[in-house]
């Protein structure tokens, strides 16, 4: 079991010249335990604000969040993250990257050592424990971040556009290497994306956030598991049209439509 | 030919033609300091009497006599005494060294610590390191004499001083990513400090190392001008008193030894702990160290 609850959660920032912006307004959203959800909406609508949030990583200006009832009053690596800018450490091999947080926890050195390999193994990484991050391309660096918060088991866990800098092909491999993890575990999914199809390749249930507050919640039906060809079935195109009207891609919806 | 190979055969050549041009001011420039000593003495003379010379600077013991208890001048006593005084003040600089680099850098990662820790900690180290150095040593002078104490914390303060500066800079500079990155995963504050910060700040710090390596010579040397009984730096000062400028030249040429040396062992192992940088970052560190 791991619900997240958000009740009332505002945020307001004070920027360098004073002003006041509200980042998050009144964001109230409960997340069912196992459940994978994507937030989706156009840059500085609030969604990696909200995803920090749960993450404990800075305090709401008001409202309460919560996981199963325990208020969030700080970071927990029941919380694990994946950011969006490569996070790894650089001084860490892989295979101490990985480890880390089960290190930080006081597992002791072999019982932590055998969970990197074979969480390094499920993500593909088996034959570069000992290879600096340096050493690494960007998809492998996002494996080993992967690889790194499933390690920790967190119960929850929250990823921050983390595949939004990668190629497609990078990008589809690594949803599945996430999909095949979260199949074991299922762990609650809070995903932040900009990107719609892989949203709509991944979640349970999709929210749109603009302007810091939620103007839309869908829970997505595709039969699991999906594939590119699953987002041409007629249910995902009324999902996507939606959604992408959502984005302010509404005339792109229509010309789409239009053509032959 | 490799390029490291290159720019060690290029050294060497600079080196070498240094050592010429010295060689030809020796020759063409006849002044004396006193009767005999010669102001600019060619290599002939510092590798013979001069060397054999600083045996007057040993105290007696290992079966060699001191030169003041009727002992000769040997070149046993020499290395002796060069090998002596070269020990009391590396024991000066790197007692001091590490003293002062512990404290800055204490200092400096507490101003990262708490909002406390920095209001307690930043003005006043902020205020001290920018006393002048050299206006020091007379009040370190008179606070603790001209003992092994006095000097040692001399060099720790001017060595501090630049830990304490460099710290705070590298810390700051530190992406806020990798800090939140440990949060996440459980780390504590304390494991923060010791597997995140340090690590990450080291690039950074490296250069302000450097820099305290250099300044610690020169704060040492400084120190025992004034009223040391012992060490390389007071061999300089004795021998100003009677014009011995071969003395003072082959001394500082056991400095220059003792700080390319020091750099040398220092640059191997900084070599080691950045290893995990990318290789231009590296590359790039080195080139401009200096």
């Amino acid at each position: 079991m791991a619900e997240v609850q958000l009740r009332n959660v505002r945020q307001v920032f004070r920027r360098s010249g004073g002003a006041l912006v509200e980042a998050v307004s009144d964001v109230s959203l409960t997340i069912r335990a196992h459940e994978f959800v994507c937030v989706i909406g156009p840059s500085g609508c609030g969604k990696t604000t909200l995803l920090q949030l749960v993450a404990g990583l800075i305090p709401a200006t008001s409202g309460q969040m919560s996981v199963d009832d325990a208020a969030i009053v700080g970071p927990s690596p029941e919380r694990g993250l994946v950011f969006q800018r490569d996070s790894v450490f650089p001084w860490m091999r892989a295979i101490d990257n990985v480890s880390y947080g089960l290190k930080c926890r006081g597992v002791d050195k072999a019982k932590r050592l055998e969970i990197a390999r074979s969480y390094l193994r499920r993500v593909g990484l088996g034959d570069v424990e000992t290879s600096w991050p340096r050493e690494l391309s960007g998809g492998m660096l996002k494996r080993v971040a992967v690889a790194t918060v499933f390690a920790n088991s967190p119960r929850v866990l929250l990823m921050d556009e983390p595949f939004g800098a990668l190629d497609y092909v990078t990008k589809l491999q690594l949803h599945q290497v996430l999909l095949d993890l979260w199949g074991q575990h299922r762990q609650t999914v809070l995903f932040v994306t900009h990107d719609v199809d892989e949203a709509m390749l991944l979640a349970d249930r999709i929210i749109v956030m603009k302007g810091g507050r939620i103007v839309d919640d869908r829970s997505i039906g595709l039969a699991r598991p999906r594939t590119v060809e699953s987002l041409a079935m007629p249910e995902a195109i009324a999902h996507k049209e939606v959604l992408l009207k959502h984005l302010g891609l509404g005339a792109l919806v229509q010309q789409q439509a239009a053509s032959p | 030919m490799k390029l490291a190979t290159t720019h060690r055969l290029a050294g060497c050549a600079v080196t070498a033609g240094l050592a010429a041009l010295w060689q030809i001011a020796s020759i063409l420039i006849p002044y004396e300091s006193a009767p005999g000593e010669p102001m600019v003495p060619g290599w002939q003379i510092v590798a013979t009497h001069t060397f054999l010379a600083l045996s007057d600077y040993w105290a007696g013991g290992f079966g060699v006599a001191a030169v003041a208890q009727g002992g000769a001048r040997t070149y046993a006593g020499a290395a002796l005494a060069v090998l002596s005084n070269s020990w009391d003040t590396s024991l000066r600089l790197f007692t001091g060294l590490l003293l002062g680099g512990a404290v800055g850098l204490t200092c400096g990662l507490a101003v990262s610590w708490s909002i406390w820790s920095r209001r307690f900690v930043a003005l006043p180290a902020q205020i001290l390191r920018t006393f002048p150095m050299m206006a020091l040593i007379p009040m370190f002078q008179l606070w603790f004499g001209a003992t092994f104490l006095g000097t040692t914390l001399f060099v720790a303060f001017a060595v501090g001083s630049i830990f304490f500066t460099g710290a705070v800079n590298a810390v700051g500079n530190i992406p806020d990513i990798y800090v939140d990155y440990a949060r996440t995963q459980g780390a504590n504050r304390i494991q923060i400090y010791r597997s995140v910060i340090l690590p990450a700040m080291f690039p950074e710090l490296r250069s302000s190392i450097l820099l305290s390596l250099g300044m610690a010579w020169t704060a040492v040397i400084a120190a025992e001008f004034l009223g040391a009984q012992t060490g390389l730096g007071q061999i300089i000062v004795s021998s100003q008193y009677f014009g011995y400028v071969d003395r003072m030249f082959l001394v500082a040429l056991f400095l220059l030894l003792y700080a390319a040396i020091t750099y040398a062992l220092f640059e191997r192992a900084s070599r080691r702990l950045t290893e995990w940088m990318p290789r231009e970052a590296a590359t790039r560190e080195r080139l401009v160290a200096p």
